[in-house]
């Protein structure tokens, strides 16, 4: 279950003791918003970082090491190797939860990138584990903070596409590619997905209005789907389809279920899902493929992210239980809901 | 039907008809008809995929009018999507044999299902006969299926089964083609499933499904195929191989050995690329070669090259009157595509002058020659020295927008494309279908300028130019330090190239650079991702000693906007040094300062080099 608290509550809903704390320091100031209530609880913690990014998140993970003290220890991710990045997180966050038996774990999603988080959800999944594991996202108060309106962005080109580790899709040779953007403030990359991949049929979804992190953030998302539909519309070859659907940028169990639901209309395509809105909705399609497997996950490692104006910190919370969504049990009731996808893995 | 006669489409997509209506055959002869392996690169949308397109066995039948057993090859078509073949998995067996293995498994399995979704979709009209199902039905039954080896694939081997029962009671001949196509799949599937297992550990996991090589099973399948009676019989089969820069590394190489096998007069590849093929190695690391093992084309180097001087305006012309003619109308593609009148008058008026001038200083061969050199560099320069007062020029006119699109036919198109949009939003026409025709008749050169430079702008500036503001020393991919990198290098050549067009000198339509010596790595990295990206062209060019050849880079015209250049053609050199492309990489107002000052780079008009081997 979902539970979006104010930043100063967080004390209060969180368990007294956290057995383990793993967040990802990075040129955000948002990497500590949670780290920093909750610091005087915690047991030990791991402090993720980038090699490709060390001087960038210098600054931040010196701060959130002085609020850990000798309780925290670094862990070095690659962006470029997603296998590195599957081994470095087996050996350090995953073998650590293993230590903490039924213990209390949080994991601060909000600044690991989309392929990093994915991969540890499929690690978490691979090794179950009797801890209660909290999953927290920061919601940013304002995105783009160095630019106006117009100009939003806070990443730009696409070095590479690839696959997430863990998620290679079980695609039909003889079926046609269905591409899934989940849209965020980055229709530039949206866009150079769409060119690179050449889908036949392109779905954008858009984060439902009241499932929305903020009405602004609506807006704003609500433009760039905008943007990106008439750059499909103008730009995209006659015959292929353009749909739409919507998801909750809030609740990772309601964007699996919605990404469920509209894979399940394009059964007779090879369907690759691009997350690019909040984590919590990549965590949502993230749940959808580890459920049916022949759903690929993709991820476009941007050129360059906007270091100076990403997001300024919000002062809510968004906590939910990650075992509760990662439980078998879901089958089943998707399986019922989504005869379609079913029947194409029997 | 779209009412935008210049949307551009993906030919995966095309039915025949829509192929055979639009296609019109690449200016020079490309000559990848014959049974041999060829090698097809080119930047994107260059036309490299509607060129295979059209070798497909239902746009093959329209254009030559024969039965599908008459045709002289069958072609089957197969695009690799980016994350299609290549899964991140593959990482996991990137050192071991069974990598190698896999690949090919993978590959077989994905072309073989390609084969019977081909025949399916490009082979259907009349080939629903008794005959014909009975013929397939045995092919399959007897041929296809008893190679293949389930392993102890549970899934593997049930639908193995149900696909023989499937085969045997099948009604159509699609029946059959769906079933031989989805048991592929299958096989394919189970590989992926073996490296979902391989995911998240580093230990060994053993295979236990199914295994499909191309000498047990896509070789002799095919051989067996193109024998059938209502297949064009005894004729080879073209594997025409769309964008295998998608390939990783593994399959690259497995790919490769299949070349090497040369078996061209059964079983012939046609592969295209971007220009970012891994590798030429086989799986036993040699090297496939040109031309013993395969045939190499260069559509953007033929677009480009100057034997292209006319052929490729002429080659867009046709393209673009084909579709105008589809949309209904026949004008002049320059009455669609007007120039601006006053400054074409103002330039005819400098080359007038220019003749007469020509009487007296001789500068060029001719008359002519002075005034094609010259007028329209010297109708530039006249406008003013600010950047201001030369952009007030106007790129316009078909000529000049063909010049633009630098070889590469999507660019024309797209731009063509918003043109369209734009001139109907200014004519005010209604949206919709225009059942009476082409509502719009011809396109304003103020829309023409406007589009091409901010295609022009968008190209350096959008996502490429902003990394000089925001990239942070030290923090960067290496990726995105060598695209800064390239950004700069283009920053600093467009900008002597500049200042070549507003020099006096006896050449000032420069656009590309030649080698003066041998670069280090680290530079020529740079330069490489330019071709790789488009920014530039690679040709080769005989030396100012005339004693051997160097490479020669040719940046896109597209960008003549961006740096007010005149596009509509190039006839000189610049020679540049090491020392130039370092000092173009680390700082480009610097270079430009330099080269103005004449401390570095040399200007060679194509008259003057030795051996005059020209810029093919």
């Amino acid at each position: 279950m979902t539970n979006r608290v104010q930043l100063t509550d967080l004390g209060r809903q969180l368990p007294a003791r956290i057995d383990l704390f793993v967040c990802a320091a990075s040129f955000e100031a948002r990497c500590r918003s949670i780290a920093s209530p909750i610091a005087s609880v915690t047991s030990s913690a791991i402090i993720v970082r980038n090699r490709e990014s060390l001087a960038s998140s210098a600054a931040e993970a010196e701060k959130l090491q002085s609020l850990f003290g000798d309780k925290a220890s670094e862990v070095i991710l690659s962006l470029e190797s997603p296998t590195q990045t599957a081994d470095v997180l087996a050996s350090s966050i995953i073998a650590k939860i293993k230590e903490v038996g039924s213990g209390n774990v949080f994991i601060d999603i909000t600044t690991f990138t989309h392929e990093q988080l994915l991969i540890l959800l499929g690690l978490i999944r691979e090794h179950p584990t009797p801890a209660t594991i909290t999953l927290g996202y920061t919601s940013a108060g304002e995105y783009s903070t160095n630019t106006t309106d117009e100009d939003v962005w806070l990443s730009r080109g696409v070095t590479t596409i690839r696959s997430v580790l863990g998620y290679p899709g079980r695609l039909s040779p003889s079926k046609r590619l269905h591409l899934m953007i989940l849209v965020g403030f980055e229709s530039e990359r949206a866009q150079l997905i769409i060119e690179r991949l050449e889908p036949a049929q392109i779905s954008l979804g858009i984060g439902d209005q009241a499932q929305s992190v903020s009405p602004e953030h609506f807006s704003r998302n609500a433009r760039f789907h905008a943007r990106l539909k008439e750059f499909v519309d103008r730009q995209m070859r006659t015959g292929t389809a353009v749909d739409t659907f919507t998801f909750s940028c809030i609740d990772a169990d309601d964007a699996r279920k919605a990404v469920l639901a509209h894979a399940s209309k394009h059964a007779d395509s090879n369907t690759v899902i691009c997350p690019m809105n909040t984590k919590i909705s990549t965590i949502g399609a993230g749940l959808a493929a580890l459920e049916y497997p022949q759903l690929q996950i993709i991820y476009a490692s941007p050129m360059e992210y906007n270091e100076t104006g990403y997001s300024s910190p919000g002062n809510t919370v968004t906590l939910f239980e990650l075992q509760e969504l990662l439980r078998e049990p879901h089958l089943p009731q998707a399986a019922a809901a989504h005869p379609s996808l079913t029947n194409l893995e029997s | 039907m779209n009412t935008n006669p210049f949307k551009v489409y993906s030919p995966e997509e095309m039915s025949a008809e829509q192929v055979m209506k639009l296609f019109v055959p690449v200016a020079e002869s490309l000559e990848i008809g014959g049974p041999e392996h060829v090698f097809i690169h080119g930047h994107r949308g260059c036309g490299k995929s509607m060129m295979l397109r059209t070798m497909a066995p239902d746009c093959q039948m329209i254009a030559t009018g024969k039965q599908l057993n008459e045709l002289p090859y069958l072609g089957i078509y197969a695009t690799i999507k980016a994350t299609g073949l290549d899964v991140a998995e593959y990482d996991r067996l990137k050192d071991q044999y069974a990598g190698l293995v896999l690949a090919e498994h993978s590959l077989v399995s994905f072309l073989g299902s390609k084969v019977f979704q081909s025949v399916a979709q490009n082979c259907m009209p009349g080939l629903d006969t008794t005959h014909a199902r009975d013929e397939f039905r045995k092919f399959v039954l007897q041929d296809v299926l008893p190679r293949i080896q389930p392993g102890s694939d549970e899934r593997a081997i049930a639908l193995l089964a149900q696909a023989l029962t499937q085969i045997k009671d099948a009604q159509s001949m699609l029946d059959i083609l769906n079933a031989a196509s989805a048991v592929l799949d299958a096989m394919y599937g189970a590989a992926l499933d073996y490296l979902r297992r391989n995911s998240f550990t580093t230990e060994y996991q053993s295979y236990k499904g199914p295994l499909l090589g191309y000498r047990d099973f896509l070789y002799p399948v095919m051989c067996r195929l193109k024998s059938l009676s209502v297949m064009p019989a005894g004729k080879p089969i073209y594997v025409l191989l769309d964008d295998a820069d998608n390939l990783n590394i593994l399959q690259t190489q497995v790919l490769n050995t299949w070349v090497s096998y040369r078996t061209g007069r059964d079983v012939a590849f046609k592969i295209s690329t971007q220009l970012a093929y891994k590798t030429y190695l086989t799986t036993s690391r040699q090297r496939i070669e040109t031309p013993h093992d395969f045939r190499e084309i260069h559509v953007s180097s033929i677009h480009t090259g100057s034997s292209s001087a006319n052929r490729y305006p002429q080659w867009v012309e046709k393209v673009v009157q084909k579709r105008l003619n589809d949309f209904g109308i026949t004008a002049d593609i320059s009455d669609f595509f007007p120039e601006d009148e006053e400054q074409e008058d103002a330039i005819t008026a400098i080359a007038e002058s220019l003749k007469k001038q020509w009487a007296i200083k001789r500068r060029g061969y001719r008359a002519g020659d002075d005034a094609y050199r010259y007028a329209r560099p010297d109708y530039i320069k006249q406008l003013g020295g600010t950047s201001k007062n030369r952009s007030t020029y106007r790129y316009s006119g078909f000529q000049q927008l063909v010049h633009i699109s630098s070889g590469i036919i999507r660019f024309f198109l797209d731009n063509a494309s918003t043109m369209y949009a734009q001139q109907e939003i200014k004519d005010e026409v209604p949206t919709g279908d225009m059942p009476g025709g082409l509502s719009v008749t011809r396109i304003d050169p103020t829309i023409q300028d406007l589009v091409v430079r901010t295609a022009a702008d968008e190209l350096m500036l959008g996502g490429f130019d902003r990394l000089e503001q925001e990239l942070i020393a030290g923090v960067a991919t290496d990726e995105a330090k060598e695209l800064k990198a390239l950004r700069n290098l283009l920053r600093a050549l467009g900008g002597i190239f500049q200042e070549i067009l507003l020099s006096n000198r006896s050449e000032r339509r420069v656009f590309s650079i030649a080698l003066s010596d041998d670069p280090p790595d680290e530079i020529m990295k740079i330069i490489r991702l330019g071709v790789r990206n488009g920014y530039f062209y690679e040709a080769a060019i005989g030396t100012k000693e005339g004693k051997w050849r160097t490479r020669r880079y040719i940046m896109t015209r597209r960008l003549a906007p961006h740096f007010t250049l005149d596009p509509t053609g190039f006839s000189g050199y610049l020679f540049v040094t090491t020392e130039l492309l370092a000092m173009a990489i680390q700082n480009p107002k610097q270079a430009v300062v330099l080269f103005k000052e004449n401390r570095l780079g040399s200007v060679v008009d194509d008259r003057q080099l030795a051996l005059g081997l020209g810029n093919d």
